[in-house]
């Protein structure tokens, strides 16, 4: 006989406590539907470039994007002083222009190199 | 392209959390399997022994997993996260209901002085008597009692889990035993 419940004597009454009703088994149907809806949900949104362009034209970090724009610009920049082999000249430049001909067309008045009313016998 | 079947039996709860996260559904199959009775019992307990207020809370509990695994910690233990989850749902729900408040001398008569016969057979249906048809324990003590007797925490998680002093929590196991002692002289008394 004890005036008071012992650590020992409550756990076992605890363990030993059975309820009358179990979870509702309805609740894991629902909870898996709800579950399939959530992840068909994300992998829409992981497939998708929605996110990165709403950053991209939105107002958020700005200074970021600045930084970032300006970045690109001055490297674009610096490569192309900096590689000056890359540069191709243009097929007609000054010292060309000076080394071919300039031939007017006799009957349209416009540059021409053979002109098509000269005939070598006339 | 190798496909690993994985048992999530053999994962920790954290872990499973983790696979939940990301979308893994037999983790989260494992981690109800784990959980729903423990905390329907804790449901059931704490919130005047109604079956359909706990199926209600169980459901609400998972379906917080579900949609928002992020607000786990996994450097935390889950058992205690989710039971404080619990506890802060029952907390919430005890606030609407306002009404839930009992005196316990208003119940047991002060002229209670038979001993407790702990050896009677009806060991485990006191403790459905002391929940439900007398109400007499106050929900802290309940609580307390059902994380500590059943759940089996220590003092330092019942702690973290109510987020209280160890101190705290050491003087309401004390009540709540005095509580619950009472209340099984009591319906022994009755019964007799």
């Amino acid at each position: 006989m004890k005036n008071e419940l012992t650590d020992n004597y409550l756990s076992k009454a605890f363990q030993n406590d059975k309820l009358d009703c179990t979870p509702d088994s309805s609740i894991k149907s629902r909870l898996d539907y709800t579950f399939m809806l959530k992840e068909s949900q994300n992998k829409i949104r992981q497939n998708s470039f929605l996110g990165l362009f709403t950053w991209i034209f939105s107002g958020k970090n700005l200074p970021l994007k600045a930084a970032f724009i300006s970045l690109l610009v001055l490297l674009s920049i610096f490569n192309f002083q900096q590689k000056p082999g890359n540069f191709e000249s243009p097929v007609v430049d000054s010292a060309s222009v000076l080394t071919i001909p300039f031939n007017i067309d006799s009957v349209t008045n416009k540059p021409f190199k053979s002109d098509t009313c000269s005939f070598p016998g006339i | 392209m190798i496909f690993i079947k994985r048992n999530s039996g053999d994962f920790t709860d954290e872990a499973l959390m983790k696979f939940i996260g990301a979308g893994d559904r037999a983790a989260f199959d494992e981690l109800y399997n784990r959980y729903h009775n423990r905390l329907f019992y804790y449901f059931y307990r704490m919130l005047g022994n109604c079956e359909e207020t706990a199926n209600d809370f169980l459901q609400d509990i998972f379906l917080k997993i579900i949609d928002k695994p992020q607000l786990f910690n996994p450097d935390y233990s889950f058992k205690k996260w989710i039971f404080s989850v619990a506890h802060n749902m029952c907390k919430n729900e005890y606030r609407k209901r306002e009404n839930h408040k009992t005196i316990l001398q208003d119940i047991i008569p002060e002229n209670i002085k038979d001993e407790i016969n702990p050896d009677r057979e009806d060991k485990s249906r006191w403790i459905e008597i002391a929940f439900r048809e007398m109400e007499g324990l106050s929900e802290k003590s309940r609580e307390i009692l059902v994380l500590k007797y059943r759940e089996n925490f220590s003092l330092d998680e019942i702690s973290e889990i109510l987020s209280l002093p160890k101190g705290t929590v050491k003087s309401r196991l004390f009540y709540a035993r005095n509580e619950l002692t009472k209340l099984v002289k009591y319906i022994q008394n009755m019964e007799d």
